[in-house]
């Protein structure tokens, strides 16, 4: 943690004293770029990602990165990064990418290292406030997600064609190891449903991304497909089914097995005004098996079926001012989307309606303000509201971001 | 009724015409320059995707090196016109690469001299100054297919 606040300190500082125009720091060819943010949020009910009810700062988040090219193909560079929201992050310095980029033709290029997975049509981007509208994205990118997809070891095989009649066509192809720590926002979700988790087991992933600019202007098409299994060591009290049945206790051993997550997405953009849509869908099998030593082994097999989608629209104004909005749905279990097997229907969704303005102070300097009205108790953490999820939530978000 | 309906149709049909024109007369008002040993030939679609990073190699397979001239006016008329989105969205489209380490920034110049004279030196070399800046005979101004 003092580390972390080291590391925003000195940023801090790099961007005062020395990049007061927001253009990168260049040292022995070596770019420097980086940001920094800080960020306030107050709900009238629910906790939603932290202790928002009574209005949080623990909202901030950094990163410095470093990228020098040695040939015009092939260059190298690694970003590090720090966030803190609520229980997740705590401003831990973590490694967010680093790699070696080779194109050797349009066609074919390699990257070598820890590369950001692709997903959907802002997953890469999800942590850099100033190259967005919105403070939070929707859902398909729940900030829980972030430490299961945001980044992995492997090699990434990459490039794009243009083809006369239909237009250009990107592909990216990622493969290697996700390694997901204890403390993530992965192990924040499985807690919800009682499992304390000991230890994650790194396993191969891969992904895929094919992203088609037909021969209309600003439009978009794509689809990215992520694959990989977890296997994890849990202990628990119980672990709750639906229609009140429930695993025994205390250790427990589980896997998402052909664990893969899809988003099919549109984007056309129509001069300042960029209309976007995504369809997520997340499926796979929770395998559990109990290893409690007074009882034989029993093994559950549970399917998770979960989607979600949104449909946004922003709109810049004027160089200073941009505004958008968007409509998000998310179902835990698709095949229970009125909630009819959870505790309470409204823990079987989650719908949410965002409006954002954002206000381009300098090239550099952005201060952004957000409301977001929810309904549903699928996405809120029942460990941050221990008096019980209420139906329907508030949510005011203000963040001052600075980027170099 | 219906005729003064056509007649504002036809009012805002020459005045989005007007509009084209003056947008296509801000397009001529720029040059296309490469170094010279290009032979090339460049279509609305290259000069596109090579400023978008997209095609990064000539036929021969020498190396493309874009450059920027960042004069506002120049910059947005270029960006507009050829590369088809706005300033803002061109800058964060870089922006996005550098933060994700997929791409660099470009190299910018703020004086058409420097642009040509970088494009002069370095083999592979495109950019864009204003109509009315003198390139010299060894740099090569091109039209676009």
């Amino acid at each position: 943690m003092i580390i972390g606040r080291a590391l925003r300190y000195s940023l801090l500082f790099i961007i005062l004293f020395l990049t007061s125009d927001g253009n990168a720091l260049l040292y022995k060819n070596i770019h420097i770029h980086g940001f920094i943010s800080q960020g306030y949020m107050i709900s009238d009910r629910n906790n939603y990602l932290a202790d928002s009810h009574g209005g949080t700062l623990e909202f901030n988040d950094a990163a410095i990165n470093f990228s020098k090219q040695f040939y015009p193909n092939f260059h190298i560079g690694c970003q590090l990064y720090t966030r803190d929201i609520g229980n997740v992050g705590n401003n831990k310095i973590e490694m967010d990418w680093a790699f070696a980029d080779y194109r050797m033709t349009d066609l074919v290029g390699f990257r070598l290292g820890k590369i950001k997975i692709p997903h959907g049509l802002y997953n890469e981007t999800r942590d850099i406030d100033m190259l967005r509208t919105f403070i939070f994205l929707p859902p398909v990118y729940y900030d829980i997600s972030r430490s299961t997809i945001n980044a992995m070891n492997g090699i990434d095989i990459y490039g794009n064609y243009q083809f006369e009649t239909i237009g250009n066509v990107e592909y990216q192809i990622l493969n290697g190891i996700k390694r997901i720590e204890t403390d993530s926002g992965w192990s924040r979700y499985m807690e919800r449903r009682g499992m304390d988790i000991t230890g994650f087991e790194s396993g191969y992933a891969g992904c895929g991304k094919l992203n088609w600019s037909p021969n209309i202007e600003g439009l978009r098409l794509g689809v990215t497909h992520i694959f990989f299994d977890i296997n994890a060591d849990a202990e628990t009290n119980k672990f709750s089914l639906p229609s009140q049945y429930h695993i025994p206790g205390p250790d427990l051993r589980y896997q998402l097995c052909n664990f893969s997550i899809m988003v099919n997405y549109a984007e056309y953009t129509l001069q300042e005004m960029i209309f976007a849509a995504e369809y997520m869908t997340f499926r796979g099998d929770l395998v559990i098996k109990t290893l409690s030593s007074e009882l034989q082994p029993i093994v559950f097999k549970i399917p998770v079926k979960t989607d979600a989608f949104y449909l946004s629209m922003t709109y810049r104004l004027t160089d200073f001012l941009e505004m958008g909005g968007y409509y998000a749905v998310f179902w835990p279990d698709a095949s229970d989307k009125n909630g009819t097997l959870q505790a309470q229907e409204y823990l079987g969704w989650h719908k949410e309606a965002a409006l954002c303005f954002r206000f381009d102070i300098t090239d550099a300097l952005t201060f952004k303000t957000e409301a977001h009205l929810m309904d549903g108790g699928a996405l809120m953490m029942p460990q941050d509201n221990p008096e019980g999820v209420e139906q329907r939530t508030a949510l005011l978000l203000l963040k001052l971001a600075y980027s170099f | 009724m219906n005729s003064r309906v056509l007649r504002f149709y036809l009012i805002l049909f020459i005045l989005n015409s007007y509009v084209l024109i003056i947008s296509n007369a801000n397009a001529i008002n720029i040059k296309i320059i490469v170094h010279p040993d290009i032979q090339d030939a460049i279509s609305a679609n290259d000069i596109r995707n090579i400023f978008l990073g997209k095609k990064t190699q000539w036929d021969n397979n020498q190396r493309i090196r874009f450059v920027l001239f960042t004069e506002e006016t120049t910059y947005k008329t270029f960006i507009t016109h050829y590369v088809r989105k706005t300033l803002y969205q061109y800058r964060n489209y870089w922006r996005k690469k550098v933060f994700t380490g997929t791409g660099m920034m470009p190299v910018m110049f703020n004086q058409c001299t420097q642009c040509i004279e970088y494009v002069n030196r370095t083999q592979g070399a495109i950019s864009f100054v204003p109509a009315n800046c003198i390139v010299p005979d060894d740099v090569k101004a091109i039209i676009p297919d």
